[in-house]
């Protein structure tokens, strides 16, 4: 019990400042999904790409347009991933999931590279490669986010499962 | 003199306590949010576990039915509360599995119950009680916790966010609903673990055999796939190893109009996914010819057992779905993407990790088409059918007649088992997350 507490509260002190991504385990890949839908899924509406269009602007402008891709295609394999909400609202306004939110630089005007980028992803393309995670690693005080499994680094970007 | 002094002084402070007055209200606001969503977590989790007892002495089908439904409905919306608290930092991952596997597992004894199939879950179903019953008497201590003052949650957040745990050297964080969480996950993880027999969510995909690749391979393997035309003398380099769902090594050309990336398996040199950033600003082909390059483009590939069964269009582009196709029968899981650019008839984006997929199940079907069409809405009238290999209301994958059709005004695309017969899944209009259905073989002969 003791031991329990000991540890737990060990990771907790790790949880420092601004942590962008948060919680969860692992799955490899949200590849198959339009024809191959594993449960009956609402089709994706406008409004929900545009918010998505808006958190890619917001995280990732001035990006190499795969890691805007990318940054998408966390979203989208988070609202796939049983750990995480299963809407894009959901997963964007989850508490303290991301800092565009909080600081609400999210409400900017996307430009059309962000748009185009988030169509990407919601159409099946990933090159984050399955990451539920992305934080730039000049940034992040989260050791316990930087200890997650890191896939890649597109840009300024390290996505990790 | 020095009235105007006192004056100014006035009106600062009256402004000062207006701002304190805002702020405390808009804190009170935001704790009262979150007061909400814990309430309603903790309603469903007891629900949730009420019903779990309940359904341990329920003997009819129609009472465990009714508990079935309830306890998933439950488990979703538990889900759905948790992720609204400010608890992100803490991950609960082992409360987050419990809810994602009392729901899925209930849904599926539903189904199964619905459809006859009778399994004894009793084990699995009083194991998940116990930790459902844990859960609920460590949320008892955390209501406790609540009621110590007016803005325990935003608290707990102010805490959990700045890593203000208190005392860390007493090895207990000062915030005792940070502790009750992580007392949470912590005896979670110390009741016995039964394993619930879930399909994995987690396809698997199979890397290509054989030896590694060099650099110079892997750079003759993008140049040919990108065509030596299209390459030109481009600079064509190799970035570095990558991880996903093969292992891979990402590989870039920076060419005058476009700069693409591509990703190539590290053993056999093969594609993955290819993306290119060009705007495509002009149109000069037809969505149909767009799509007869992206064919020709396959096959010269080696991909020529292809064939195109989604398309979305996408302004100056098209996104097209090719699906393996054999003997007739449609491989959805085996899939290519293809984003086509309508000025000049080039890929401008690719996708081909679904041809990493092994795929498994059998592809002769015991029912023909007409038997599988006499399982459909007798007012369903079917427009096209199709044999596919694709992903049931189980997450497994099935062989399945995808019929398409009309129902008063709506349209519906049926998937029956082609196995067994059953009705897996039911979607409407022609529209799959964005992509348009693309004409298969035409109506069944007679039936309908």
């Amino acid at each position: 019990m003791v031991d329990g507490v000991m540890a737990l509260s060990k990771r907790l002190l790790l949880v420092l400042v601004v942590v962008i991504l948060l919680a969860g385990a692992v799955k490899l890949g949200r590849r198959p999904s339009p024809p191959l839908a594993e449960r009956p899924r609402v089709e994706l509406e406008e409004q929900e790409i545009a918010l998505l269009s808006r958190l890619v602007y917001a995280e990732a402008q001035g990006e190499p347009y795969e890691g805007q891709v990318a940054v998408a295609a966390v979203v989208l394999n988070r609202v796939d991933h049983p750990l995480f909400p299963d809407t894009i609202a959901g997963v964007i306004y989850e508490p303290h999931a991301f800092t565009v939110v909080a600081n609400g630089a999210l409400y900017q005007k996307p430009d059309d590279r962000a748009q185009a980028a988030a169509r990407d992803a919601v159409d099946g393309w990933d090159p984050s490669n399955g990451a539920l995670y992305f934080y730039n690693p000049a940034l992040a005080r989260s050791p316990w986010l930087v200890s997650r499994p890191k896939i890649k680094t597109i840009g300024k970007h390290v996505f990790a499962k | 003199m020095n009235r105007v002094v006192a004056l100014l002084l006035s009106i600062a402070l009256l402004w000062g306590y207006g701002l304190h007055l805002q702020r405390r209200d808009l804190l009170i606001q935001r704790e009262n949010d979150y007061r909400r969503s814990f309430q309603e977590l903790a309603h469903h989790l007891a629900g949730l576990e009420d019903q779990l007892a309940r359904i341990l002495a329920a003997r009819s089908k129609e009472q465990r039915m009714l508990l079935l439904l309830g306890i998933s409905h439950d488990a979703a919306r538990a889900q759905g509360k948790l992720s609204q608290l400010p608890l992100t930092v803490l991950s609960l991952e082992r409360t987050k599995e419990l809810l994602r596997q009392v729901g899925e597992y209930t849904t599926g004894l539903a189904f199964d119950l619905a459809s006859g199939k009778e399994e004894d879950a009793g084990w699995t179903l009083r194991s998940l009680w116990q930790k459902a019953r844990f859960i609920n008497g460590e949320m008892e201590k955390m209501q406790a916790h609540l009621g110590d003052g007016p803005n325990r949650l935003v608290e707990l957040e102010r805490v959990l966010m700045t890593g203000a745990l208190g005392p860390m050297d007493a090895g207990e964080p000062a915030d005792p609903l940070a502790k009750d969480l992580i007392m949470l996950e912590d005896g979670l993880g110390r009741l016995p673990d039964e394993r619930v027999p879930l399909p994995s969510p987690e396809p698997t995909y199979v890397e290509p055999s054989g030896p590694e690749s060099t650099e110079e391979e892997l750079i003759r393997a993008a140049r040919d796939f990108l065509g030596p035309k299209r390459v030109g003398d481009a600079p064509l380099t190799v970035v570095g190893p990558s991880q996903g769902e093969v292992p891979t090594y990402k590989l870039e050309m920076r060419g005058q109009q476009e700069r693409i990336v591509l990703e190539l398996t590290r053993k056999g040199g093969q594609v993955v996914w290819m993306i290119s950033d060009r705007i495509i600003a002009e149109r000069h082909l037809s969505v149909e010819e767009g799509m007869a390059r992206g064919t020709a483009f396959l096959s010269s590939r080696g991909l020529a057992k292809l064939a195109p069964v989604f398309r979305a269009d996408r302004g100056n582009q098209v996104a097209v779905i090719y699906a393996a196709k054999e003997e007739d029968v449609y491989i959805y899981p085996r899939q290519v993407r293809l984003r086509i650019g309508l000025d000049n008839g080039d890929i401008t984006a690719y996708e081909a990790s679904g041809l990493f997929l092994p795929t498994g199940v059998d592809r002769q079907a015991r029912l023909t088409r007409e038997e599988a069409a006499r399982k459909l809405h007798p007012a369903l009238q079917v427009t096209n059918c199709r044999l596919v290999v694709t992903v049931g209301s189980r997450r497994d994958e099935i062989l399945a007649y995808e019929f398409c059709g009309r129902m008063e005004d709506e349209e519906y695309t049926v998937y029956i088992n082609a196995q067994n017969g059953r009705e897996e899944r039911i979607s409407r209009g022609d529209l799959e997350r964005g992509f348009r259905r693309l004409s298969g073989e035409g109506p069944p002969p007679g039936g309908q």
